[in-house]
């Protein structure tokens, strides 16, 4: 995830101050002319943009920001080059002292390589847009703002630990009603034509009640992999999980709507015991299950918490980056170790690896949960996204049926069950375009990117 | 369970291509791994080797590198989860 390579200098204009509560300009604002560009490619166009860039506008000493991160290159090159590149997020921050003409003809070819380009103090004007409206134009732009998103919080480094008061309008609240949940209105869940049909999401879990009624009728392919333990779950975490990634999204039985990809394709892989419990061997068993099985989907409700500066598992990084070239996009809680508003703890194990979408937990406010993990650590420890994970009603075992459950382990299967929405919506979303669909779409909150990301998932 | 000096690990394999999967399975055999599972799709190999012995399993042949196993526990009822 490049979204967390960490860039190389921290724009001119974004001093501490401007975002620490100071007027943020409009894009009307008379303001110094820059010569450092945001431009966001159009998918699957990257070499086709930077190649644009070098050919048209001159532009061709090109860092990529993984490489500073990784060591690759340092501080000096990377200021000397005219484009540092994002490669997760496709998009840029150019310097053009003498083509900026030439630079923003090429942002303006309707169908060329790159989608959007705006000067680079655009970034305070964006902070201010209203939530995602409209269509058309609105599409353009979430793509956009979520890289200046994702840019912005990675250049102010310690600074983006604080929320930009002034800078959005506060938010709404969410209740539950007799119809649904909150998360799912948050979500705009209900509002999307997308059921999940055809996409295939594997919550690897203690398993699922696989005689629950929110789930009867469904097909549903499972495994245990826990030694003596059938996939039948009767811990309860699992059912709920699987609750909101695939439960019905309609009031079902007289109980509301709880679920996001109600269509969806149900494969539960039991690798925590119904004590809870799990290991290494079993989660990667239960990974390869599901990547063998061709899900576009893998929910990872599991983590283990890991120290300041502790760098992420080579193994599920690796494995990590094998699912997505097979398909298969995995999502992981980020965890809940931290005690806000005082300690703020890393995301946990796996989801701090770079190619696993890592999950943090908003509750019904929008406000961050005071036990989120956030993106303490270098090297793929950011938070990706945020979900609903406060007061979340859904399914548990039999005979309760139903329980409210806290936790970023009841986000992670929202943004699972919105990614099989997105999938089913466009044959081409899957693994890292899929990715790429989740955080731009996602609902910018007014909160630090190390909390929550891109912000809230939102559904197509 | 293992025996008191067997410790779990996971090894990272080089190539997912199943002949190259075979191979090395039979390499860390004799290597000293108790081979518990092999993720095929991902390329990995769960199992447990004697304390002694692991630090030479990552020099096999076709190995990425060799990861202790963690355990996972989720959090009391009344906690976030």
């Amino acid at each position: 995830m490049a979204t967390r390579a960490r860039t190389p200098r921290r724009p001119r204009r974004a001093s501490r101050a401007s975002m620490g509560g100071v007027a943020v300009p409009s894009a009307g604002d008379a303001t110094p002319a820059t010569t450092r560009y945001i431009c966001v490619f159009r998918e699957g166009a990257d070499a086709a943009a930077l190649s644009a860039l070098g050919k048209q506008a001159g532009l061709k000493r090109v860092c990529a920001a993984a490489d500073f991160e990784s060591g690759a290159i340092d501080i000096a090159q990377a200021d000397a080059a005219d484009v540092t590149y994002f490669e997760e997020i496709g998009a840029a921050v150019i310097s053009a002292p003498d083509g900026a003409a030439a630079v923003s003809a090429l942002g303006a070819e309707a169908a060329g390589p790159i989608l959007a380009m705006e000067p680079e103090q655009v970034m305070y004007a964006i902070a201010a847009l209203p939530p995602d409206e409209g269509e058309g134009s609105a599409s353009y732009l979430r793509g956009y703002r979520d890289a200046v998103d994702h840019l912005s919080g990675r250049l102010l480094g310690g600074a983006a630990a604080e929320a930009l008061p002034g800078a959005v309008e506060p938010m709404a609240a969410f209740a539950d009603d007799a119809q649904s949940t909150w998360g799912l209105q948050a979500t705009r869940v209900l509002a999307s034509r997308w059921t999940g049909r055809g996409i295939r999401v594997a919550v690897l879990d203690t398993g699922l009640d696989l005689g629950h009624p929110d789930f009867a009728g469904r097909r549903i392919t499972h495994r245990s992999f826990i030694a003596n333990e059938p996939t039948q779950d009767r811990h309860g975490h699992g059912t709920h999980c699987t609750g909101a990634a695939l439960g019905p999204r309609s009031v079902h039985n007289g109980v509301r709507a709880h679920g996001c990809a109600s269509s969806g394709e149900i494969y539960i892989g039991k690798v925590l015991s119904n004590g809870g419990s799990g290991a290494d061997q079993g989660i990667l068993a239960g990974i390869n299950w599901a990547v063998a099985a061709k899900c576009h989907v893998i929910s990872m409700s599991l983590g283990a918490s890991v120290a300041p500066g502790e760098p992420p598992s080579r193994v599920y990084e690796t494995v990590a980056q094998r699912a997505l070239a097979a398909g298969t996009l995995i999502v992981a809680a980020a965890g809940n170790e931290s005690q806000r508003p005082g300690r703020v703890a890393p995301v946990g194990r796996p989801a701090n690896c770079r190619s696993i979408l890592a999950v943090a937990a908003v509750d019904s406010r929008l406000g961050i949960a005071r036990f989120s993990s956030g993106g303490i650590n270098p090297n793929g420890g950011g938070v990706d996204i945020a979900g609903p994970g406060v007061d979340v009603f859904s399914s548990v075992a039999r005979p309760r049926m139903h329980t409210r459950m806290d936790g970023t382990s009841m986000a992670t299967p929202h943004v699972a069950g919105i990614a099989a929405l997105y999938a089913e919506s466009d044959k081409s979303l899957r693994a890292r375009a899929l990715w790429q669909a989740l955080v731009s779409n996602a609902r910018r909150l007014p909160l630090p990117v190390r909390d929550v990301g891109s912000g809230l998932v939102l559904a197509p | 369970m293992p025996p008191e000096d067997q410790i779990e690990v996971t090894v990272l394999l080089a190539d997912t291509a199943e002949a190259a999967v075979a191979k090395v399975v039979k390499r860390l055999k004799a290597a000293g791994l108790r081979v518990a599972s092999v993720e095929a799709a991902i390329g990995t190999v769960s199992g447990s080797i004697a304390a002694s012995r692991l630090a030479q399993l990552g020099d096999v042949a076709g190995v990425e590198t060799v990861e202790e196993q963690r355990r996972y526990q989720l959090p009391p009822k009344d906690s976030p989860q």
